[in-house]
């Protein structure tokens, strides 16, 4: 499917309306970036290596907070899909990026980062971006990690409207969804926390917890660095 | 008449045999086998410690989520063997102490865990460290358990 075609999916449709309905000037591109340039892996590609220096520049804004360049040429490594919000100036003010993979015959959608300006944030984007991921990149399961409660919030109700199981929730961890996030993230503990894996917190100021995801934020300290691995998947996983 | 008589009788004993199932085999199963050992001194607090299998895990409440338990080993003991027939799938594993006589304990196994009270702490130094296994059809998988006892 191309860039274009993306644009005619009911949840690009949706997505664009709303993001219209805050600005008139903002739209959205899709990318997936192997496609586009199949030897990106082994070329160094300025017009690549440009998308990534503006998705640094989106994380400093949006986050407040700058975790380096470096952080941002890894999390594009294995890019399956890239989704950017512009402005009006076609400046990006927002982007995710998606990973595909197939373990144990299963396809994951792994949301590798999502990060929007400032003023761009607690304008109900995110699920509607969550929503035309999982449309272009279809899968058995979906993984995200995170330190943001909002980010679990809209996550796992994005599962379970698809019939899918969450693990972690604040008193259930399944073994099997641990084991399966290990194929990606090897280090995940058994509260499927991956400690330490980045300088601090990422998002100065991140939101409390609701009262009845605590439990989850009380396995790990976000100050450390610590993330948790949120898997979507189907009840029968073996 | 006599030879269909004994020929009816013959053709009933043959059928007879030929009928009865014949085992193949002792069948495997799955599960885990190894052995037990605690590191560290006993706690006075604590008379037994177990290998419990959970097939979830939570954190604040080890009980809602335990298939079986090893064989209590009592204190002083270092060591112990244990095995656990289980179902094929995912399961995590944990040491646990026993603050009550196990005997007592297994007595009222029924009405403790109706009640959600369990006699039960988590001894391991690292929870978030808890084995997670994977059993397949027919396999019966080794693993030597260490309980570091906090110190």
């Amino acid at each position: 499917m191309h860039s274009d075609q993306h644009k005619s999916l009911p949840q690009a449709q949706a997505l664009l309306a709303h993001l219209k309905s805050i600005n008139p000037g903002f739209y959205i591109e899709t990318i997936q970036p192997k496609k586009r340039w199949p030897d990106i892996e082994t070329r160094n590609s300025p017009e690549v290596m440009d998308i990534i220096r503006q998705h640094h520049t989106v994380s400093k804004n949006g986050l407040g907070n700058d975790i380096g360049l470096d952080a941002f040429v890894h999390r594009n490594r294995d890019a399956d899909l890239w989704i950017h919000i512009l402005n009006e100036n076609k400046n990006m003010i927002g982007f995710s990026i998606n990973e595909g993979y197939t373990v144990e015959k299963k396809i994951i959608n792994y949301f590798r980062v999502t990060i929007f300006n400032k003023n761009i944030q607690k304008q109900g984007i995110y699920p509607l971006l969550n929503e035309l991921k999982v449309a272009i990149l279809p899968a058995d399961m979906f993984l995200v990690r995170t330190q943001n409660p909002v980010v679990y919030k809209y996550f796992t109700q994005m599962c379970e409207q698809r019939g899918l199981m969450v693990s972690p929730t604040a008193d259930f961890i399944n073994p099997a969804a641990v084991d399966i996030a290990r194929c990606l993230i090897p280090d995940v503990d058994a509260y499927s926390v991956q400690r330490s894996m980045i300088d601090g917190e990422a998002l100065v100021g991140t939101p409390k917890p609701p009262e009845e995801h605590a439990p989850i934020w009380e396995r790990m300290n976000i100050y450390d660095g610590d993330v948790v691995v949120i898997l979507g998947y189907p009840e029968l996983l073996k | 008449m006599k030879l269909i008589c004994k020929l009816t009788a013959i053709f009933s004993v043959l059928v007879l045999i030929w009928s009865c199932e014949t085992p193949e085999s002792l069948e495997p199963v799955s599960g885990i086998e190894g052995k037990l050992f605690i590191d560290g001194e006993w706690p006075d607090s604590i008379q037994a410690a177990a290998l419990i299998v959970l097939n979830s895990l939570n954190p604040n409440n080890l009980a809602a989520g335990i298939v079986t338990y090893s064989t209590p080993m009592l204190s002083p003991l270092k060591e112990s063997e244990y095995f656990f027939q289980l179902e094929p799938g995912y399961y995590f594993i944990a040491g646990v102490g026993l603050t009550m006589d196990p005997v007592l304990f297994f007595a009222n196994f029924d009405s403790i865990v109706a009640s959600g009270n369990l006699p039960i702490v988590q001894l391991e130094k690292s929870p978030p460290l808890l084995n997670i296994i994977y059993l397949d059809n027919q396999q019966v998988m080794e693993i030597n358990h260490s309980i570091q006892i906090n110190k």
